[in-house]
């Protein structure tokens, strides 16, 4: 895949996790479609899915949680895209590193909490993120 | 402040909050520091702490936000804070949009799920990202 291609299936990825990370943060609130319950109901061992975030603690969990994950795909938009087009060595590494960490700690604190459907989902997560990175070829 | 200090009080916010973020994951296991507990004390008033997140589906949610947050964290890290000791423009400019997406969508979504104070909080936070990417001097590029 050549930077340009790659750099434009970034730009994608980044524009459609955006409105997820705002679906995500409203989900307690409002939830179109029901996603976030479908979210939930895959990612949670709980069988309760959106209803299970009852609490103003578990609502303020998913508001943060989406607005983090907001800023994280609005860096990978905004930054790491025109970083891989640009072959920037740097960004390159450090999106990689980036996503690799967000997969190790959410991974290892929803087996921890005996949710490990989510790390399973996460590993799809990743590779979806991560394929034009890896990818991509040298410019000529 | 020169760009060398802006860097490193960039280093130090993203280091900080990255524990902040493994704090905040391990707080959905039973919050072993006690630290979730005191957060959500001061976020939310009359806040049961993290016995109010008792069930998997709040649990998972933590999980989220601790990674999510420590990935972006990493960001800043490993790419804003050397771009900002090199005077990268671009890049400064598109971590300030990124942390505007973040202080919106988080902010927005806690007012409208009861906890305003959330918003607040995050006012405090985006100050103190915002300080090495807007009050770095510029660099002198090209001498006479």
């Amino acid at each position: 895949m050549t930077p340009r291609t790659a750099a434009k299936s970034m730009r994608i990825i980044g524009w459609f996790s955006l409105l997820i990370a705002v679906v995500f943060a409203w989900g307690s609130v409002y939830d179109p479609g029901g996603l976030n319950d479908l979210f939930l109901q895959h990612a949670a061992t709980g069988e309760t899915g959106i209803a299970g975030v009852a609490t103003q603690e578990a609502k303020l969990v998913m508001a943060v949680a989406g607005g983090v994950f907001g800023g994280l795909v609005g860096f990978y938009l905004f930054v790491s895209a025109p970083g891989i087009e640009q072959q920037n060595p740097m960004i390159k590494r450090g999106t990689i590193l980036a996503f690799l960490i967000w997969f190790l700690i959410d991974s290892g604190a929803s087996i921890g909490t005996g949710n490990a459907t989510n790390a399973a989902l996460n590993i799809v997560v990743l590779a979806f993120y991560l394929w034009p990175i890896l990818l991509v070829k040298k410019a000529a | 402040m020169s760009p060398k200090t802006a860097a490193n009080f960039m280093r130090f916010m993203a280091i900080a909050s990255f524990l902040s973020a493994l704090l905040f994951a391990t707080g959905a296991m039973n919050d072993p520091t006690g630290s979730l507990g005191q957060f959500l004390a001061i976020i939310i008033p009359g806040s049961e702490g993290a016995s109010a997140i008792a069930n998997p589906e709040s649990k998972v949610g933590f999980a989220i936000a601790g990674g999510v947050f420590a990935g972006f964290m990493v960001m800043l890290l490993l790419i804003t804070a050397p771009a900002i000791e090199r005077g990268d423009k671009v890049i400064t400019r598109a971590t300030v949009y990124a942390l505007l997406i973040w202080y919106v969508i988080d902010s927005g979504a806690s007012v409208a799920g009861g906890a305003p104070i959330n918003a607040i909080s995050n006012a405090i936070f985006l100050v103190l990202y915002l300080l090495p990417l807007l009050w770095v001097k510029e660099t002198v590029t090209a001498s006479a």
